[in-house]
């Protein structure tokens, strides 16, 4: 793909990738590492992309990376900086949205990435089911029970 | 706290997450950067690929070779060790075998037999004894020795005993001829007694010796005609076997040889007239297929250990002799 498009890609984004990726790798850094890779990968692609297409592809390919990575030897040999993460973030955040995010990194990731896509992205159910090659049943009740654990592990975090 | 305070904290907290501007920028510049831009070309990208394949290669081609290469070792020892322990144990069996059985040769005409592979494998080593000793035979021949030679007289013994061990393993295990049986290209000019007398017993003991022998014998019609000559100094009586019977009578001891008019092969035995017995010699000469002349004849003789000689039989089976010869001779 052209240079120029996927600069414009990156700009759209890039915090949205970041978003995927980290939600899944719990880590700011290695998300970062797998957003980028995600968009030079995206240079790489000879197919020819239609802009609606070129934002699923990226959160699947950085999803991938950072899934990749998890499973990999190196993760193990990292330390997150979990405790100073919310320092790192762009925005500043209130101890409501701190809690909440530390509540979402402490339930299973198959109900993480869903939720993510579908509030904080604003994919549609039936987006997020493809985006994540699963049932639109199945990513329903993900979902829903993904809200019954966040409310759960947010109180506990709260306490 | 409601449920919806979580979740509303949460995309609002997980909506703040953006790239950190150092990230951006140093992003940003990456895919601006013609160096990078080259470094992602499709070049590059196939050269990664392969770069990527030969890495998969070494780690697992590699593996897969060694364990290629230690797996084929490992059968071609196998194999080599079963092969040396079959051929070792077939040996030995084809060694003991023909060492028992010739020990018993002269007996009951008995012996131990191998099965299975073995025996096939000893049928074959006596298939190919009998060749060479065949081979031998021609050689003494065309080097004018007689066979009547110590030499001569060895080689025949062996030459029986192997188509009788062979003749006792057809039998048994119904071996098939695998090939035909080599052309007795050689002149029984002379032959001790026992040879015959072997010859006979084993023709009437085991009738797949007798076929055998037959076999070799009309193989080869033209060889047979090339030898068909009575030398002048047949004597004595005359025995002819005809692709037959050679039958015993219990009570006397003799042995009568019938033979069917439409015979292949003749075997005619000349008996000498010498005073001792122990270096009478038997004459056996090769007749032709379908010698009409001859093709009726019966012949006995008795086998006892003077060699007693029935004059008046023996005059008789002299001039159907010389008129078998003479018979030949006009043709």
């Amino acid at each position: 793909m052209e240079q120029s498009r996927v600069a414009d890609a990156f700009s759209a984004h890039a915090d949205a990738v970041l978003r995927a990726a980290w939600h899944i790798t719990g880590d700011r850094g290695i998300a970062e590492d797998c957003a980028q890779e995600a968009f030079l990968r995206l240079m790489q692609q000879k197919n020819a992309m239609t802009d609606a297409h070129i934002l699923p592809w990226l959160l699947r390919t950085a999803m991938n990376l950072a899934k990749d990575y998890v499973r990999s030897a190196e993760h193990a040999r990292t330390v997150p900086l979990s405790d100073h993460e919310h320092e790192l973030f762009a925005a500043p955040m209130d101890s409501a949205e701190r809690t909440a995010l530390r509540a979402m990194q402490k339930i299973p990731e198959k109900y993480r990435v869903p939720m993510q896509l579908h509030f904080v992205e604003g994919y549609t159910i039936q987006e997020t089911a493809r985006l994540l090659g699963l049932g639109m049943n199945t990513t329903a009740s993900r979902i829903r029970r993904g809200r019954t654990l966040l409310q759960k592990a947010y109180e506990e975090e709260a306490l | 706290m409601a449920k919806k305070d979580a979740l509303d904290a949460y995309i609002s907290g997980a909506g703040k997450l953006r790239m950190r501007p150092s990230a951006r920028a140093e992003m940003l510049e990456r895919l601006n950067d013609p160096q990078t831009a080259a470094q992602y070309s499709e070049e590059t990208y196939r050269a990664k690929r392969r770069e990527t394949a030969w890495r998969r290669f070494e780690r697992w081609g590699g593996m897969a070779a060694i364990l290629l290469v230690g797996f084929s070792f490992g059968m071609v020892a196998h194999t080599a060790i079963a092969r040396q322990q079959t051929v070792r144990t077939d040996q030995q069996y084809i060694d003991a075998a023909l060492g028992e059985y010739f020990s018993h040769f002269e007996g009951e005409y008995g012996g131990i037999i191998p099965h299975g592979s073995a025996a096939v494998s000893l049928f074959q080593t006596c298939r190919k004894k009998q060749i060479e000793v065949l081979r031998e035979l021609q050689l003494y021949e065309n080097t004018g020795h007689s066979i009547a030679d110590a030499s001569c007289n060895g080689l025949l013994w062996t030459y029986v005993r192997y188509a009788a061990l062979q003749a006792r393993i057809m039998e048994e295990f119904s071996v098939s001829e695998p090939s035909p049986q080599p052309v007795l290209a050689f002149d029984f000019t002379y032959c001790a007694d026992e040879h015959l007398l072997y010859f006979l017993a084993v023709n009437q003991s085991d009738s797949a010796v007798s076929y055998s022998m037959e076999a070799a014998l009309v193989s080869d019609e033209e060889t047979l005609r090339a030898q068909m000559q009575i030398p002048d100094y047949q004597r004595g009586w005359l025995v002819t076997y005809l692709n037959g019977t050679v039958t015993e009578d219990e009570t006397t001891g003799a042995y009568a040889v019938s033979i069917p008019a439409h015979g292949a092969i003749q075997l005619a035995a000349a008996l000498s007239t010498d005073t001792d017995p122990t270096e009478t010699l038997w004459y056996l000469q090769l007749y032709a297929p379908n010698h009409t002349a001859e093709a009726a004849l019966t012949a006995s003789f008795t086998l006892d250990a003077e060699m007693q000689v029935d004059r008046a039989e023996e005059q008789r089976l002299l001039s159907a002799a010389s008129a078998a010869d003479a018979t030949f001779s006009n043709q």
